[in-house]
């Protein structure tokens, strides 16, 4: 009888919604089955993995010392995740500002010892790396162009040339590294600039 | 005496769709031609973070939150297919696309319109469609508004269509097709802005609600209502899942109310029509936020501090959100006159005439020709001019030509919801959905005073309290919209 008239429709859509929650009853992952596929996926793997297993309920263990191994790994697409707000929003991002700060960058990025030579909390960066610039500007721009303000670590918002470089570092085409510094430091010191106008006037 | 909604109540007729056809086209030439003015300006505010969103998720293989907000996913997603496709040309590919789409708002405008007050009135609308500055801007603007709406107008048509069907011709059911067209639709739109979110339960008790002239709740009426909630729900409902299996929390497609409460029910006052200003001037510049009425704006006139802070120690994104908002509820609960006397500049600036494309022309944002002295200076006028004009006539439109039943009890719950939705933030972009039911009604006032139609002296009355009021909101808001005015003109 409901096959036929007006609430036939009304049937084919609940089967469909059932059928969406069938397949992701299907799909579901528990923790167990995520952290091993960040253990031994493919890059892509790992990062939706990770991206679960750091937003799922009340998430714990990912604090400096998971991102710092994270900066260790040798796939630069997981150094660049380490920079996203699935991980900056534990703690202050210290570890990520240092290895973006770091003046010796190819050294840091390899885990030798720039990274725990750098001054943590310094400004990133006085000099962009001559060694794997395009690694480092998409790691830059996503640590500090993400959505979510200076506590995650972002400082302003991107900009349509930064978005270029991203788009070329993207295809590790070379990157115009004087003009970037030149484009850092002009960014900064507008908002020093800000800074203390709004400390005057409001 | 008024028109009734259903004399002319049907679809345009055939032969008008030759005109219709031109006046969208008209329509989007326009915003063509506005685009191509406007040159390539840097990308503002939210653009910047769509287009973030949109670079890291084809980047890192996955669609990330925002921290403070859980932004549905469908503007950045489209975002990451033209940049996945077009490279720096995804900007030109997406503006381009949404000039085609403004082409279904205009089309769903003058359908509504021929719909209620008939071929006249859909081609007068159509035109002021066309013209209406605030809105056209949208489509070179990166904003999820111009695809929102070529959504959520065509869903708004279909139940009228789908009430409207069943009441003229006599039949019991509503068309099955036109209601799940809706629910599709607003289904789809949700994944744009959530906004909508409550407004389609809504929507159902109003189809529910003396479904086919006959008891308030029947049989029939829970029919329609179930079938455009089932509807919405299959679109939306793998987002749904998605966010379990992501966050562990049922949460239908996105989240912004817990940062809506930080903004705008704490000390603090936020208008986004404004904020952009202080950090873009220079010093030598009269920043418009200054210039705001304090009375209305600041809470605790007495400097009693109660500024509440982010649950930033909550690392679960709904959870977090969730929280804020319920400290939210708190301050307006410990503080009802403060709440109540700062909702007043909610709503003014809610219907204040400024509008992003004011924005972007008083901050010097359009690299083209449009930020030209020889056509910003017109075009400011114009843009000022528009939101006036239309909220004064779609306001004695509603009151006057709209008679009692469903068509009015439908624009008047969409009226009330979008602007109960500019209580917490409030700016003239959130009001942008009313505006095509503004021209419309005020092309229905315009053929009907043509027509020599008057309105009884009750409705003329209601429509007068209601301008006055309006013209309150707006003498509230005078002296933030007369120094954006200043710049932009300057």
């Amino acid at each position: 009888m409901i096959l036929r008239g007006p609430w036939r429709a009304h049937l084919v859509l609940l089967i469909l919604l059932l059928a969406q929650a069938l397949a992701a009853w299907a799909l579901h992952r528990d923790r167990g089955e995520l952290l091993e596929a960040w253990h031994s996926g493919t890059a892509q793997e790992r990062l939706a993995a990770l991206h679960v297993l750091t937003n799922r309920g009340q998430a714990t263990g990912f604090g400096q010392d998971f991102s710092r191994e994270m900066l260790a790994d040798p796939d630069p697409l997981i150094r660049e995740a380490a920079m996203t707000l699935d991980l900056c929003k534990f703690d202050l991002p210290m570890i990520q500002e240092a290895y973006l700060g770091a003046r010796d960058f190819a050294a840091a990025a390899s885990g030798r010892d720039g990274l725990n030579d750098a001054g943590l909390g310094q400004h990133p960066p006085g000099q962009p790396p001559t060694a794997e610039l395009a690694h480092w500007w998409r790691a830059y721009f996503l640590h500090r162009r993400k959505v979510g303000g200076y506590v995650v670590g972002s400082g302003v918002r991107p900009r349509l040339r930064e978005v270029r470089w991203f788009l070329e570092a993207r295809e590790e085409r070379p990157l115009p590294r004087d003009e970037i510094q030149e484009h850092i430091l002009a960014i900064q010191a507008k908002a020093l600039r800000f800074k203390g106008t709004a400390g005057k006037t409001r | 005496m008024a028109v009734s909604t259903s004399d002319e109540g049907s679809a345009p007729r055939f032969q008008s769709t030759g005109t219709f056809v031109a006046i969208a086209l008209f329509g989007m030439l326009l915003r063509g031609l506005l685009a191509l003015a406007a040159g390539t300006p840097e990308l503002q505010s939210d653009e910047a973070n769509y287009t973030y969103l949109a670079l890291s998720w084809n980047h890192l293989g996955y669609y990330g939150d925002s921290y403070r907000y859980l932004w549905p996913p469908g503007y950045p997603w489209v975002l990451a297919q033209a940049l996945d496709i077009f490279g720096l040309q995804a900007f030109a590919a997406v503006k381009t696309m949404q000039v085609l789409a403004s082409g279904i708002i205009g089309a769903a405008t003058m359908l509504i319109a021929g719909q209620l007050f008939g071929k006249r009135a859909a081609a007068l609308a159509g035109l002021a469609w066309c013209l209406y500055l605030p809105l056209a801007a949208f489509t070179h603007l990166l904003w999820t508004e111009t695809f929102f709406l070529a959504l959520f107008l065509p869903a708004l048509y279909c139940l009228l269509r789908a009430v409207g069907d069943s009441a003229t011709e006599r039949r019991d059911q509503a068309p099955t097709g036109l209601l799940v067209c809706a629910g599709l639709l607003l289904g789809l739109s949700l994944y744009l802005r959530e906004v909508v979110l409550y407004l389609i339960p809504a929507l159902a008790l109003w189809l529910a609600w003396r479904s086919g002239g006959g008891p308030a709740l029947s049989r029939e009426g829970m029919r329609r209502a179930s079938l455009l909630l089932l509807s919405a729900a299959v679109v939306v409902f793998p987002w749904t899942l998605r966010n379990h299996e992501v966050y562990d929390r049922w949460l239908a497609v996105g989240a912004s109310m817990g940062e809506n409460a930080y903004l705008g029910l704490n000390e603090g006052y936020k208008n986004f029509d404004l904020t952009p200003y202080a950090r873009h001037l220079g010093p030598d510049k009269k920043d418009p936020m200054t210039a705001v009425r304090p009375f209305f704006a600041a809470a605790h006139l007495d400097a009693e501090s109660s500024h509440w802070e982010r649950a930033e120690e909550i690392h679960n994104v709904p959870d977090r959100l969730a929280e804020n908002a319920a400290r939210g509820r708190a301050w307006a609960l410990a503080h009802p006159a403060d709440f109540a006397r700062t909702r007043l500049k909610k709503l003014a600036d809610f219907v204040a005439p400024l509008s992003f494309f004011l924005r972007h022309q008083a901050l010097g944002r359009y690299p083209g020709p449009l930020g030209s002295p020889a056509l910003r200076r017109p075009l400011v006028i114009w843009a000022l001019l528009c939101p006036i004009l239309a909220l004064l006539a779609g306001l004695w439109g509603g009151f006057t030509r709209l008679n009692p039943g469903p068509t009015r009890r439908l624009l008047a719950l969409v009226t009330v919801y979008f602007s109960a939705t500019s209580m917490l933030v409030s700016m003239s972009r959130f009001r942008l959905p009313l505006m095509p039911l503004a021209l419309i009604l005020g092309a229905g006032l315009i053929c009907g005073s043509l027509r020599g139609e008057r309105a009884t002296g009750k409705r003329r009355a209601a429509a007068l309290a209601a301008s006055l009021l309006l013209i309150f909101l707006w003498w509230l808001d005078l002296p933030e919209v007369l120094a954006v005015l200043e710049l932009a003109l300057a």
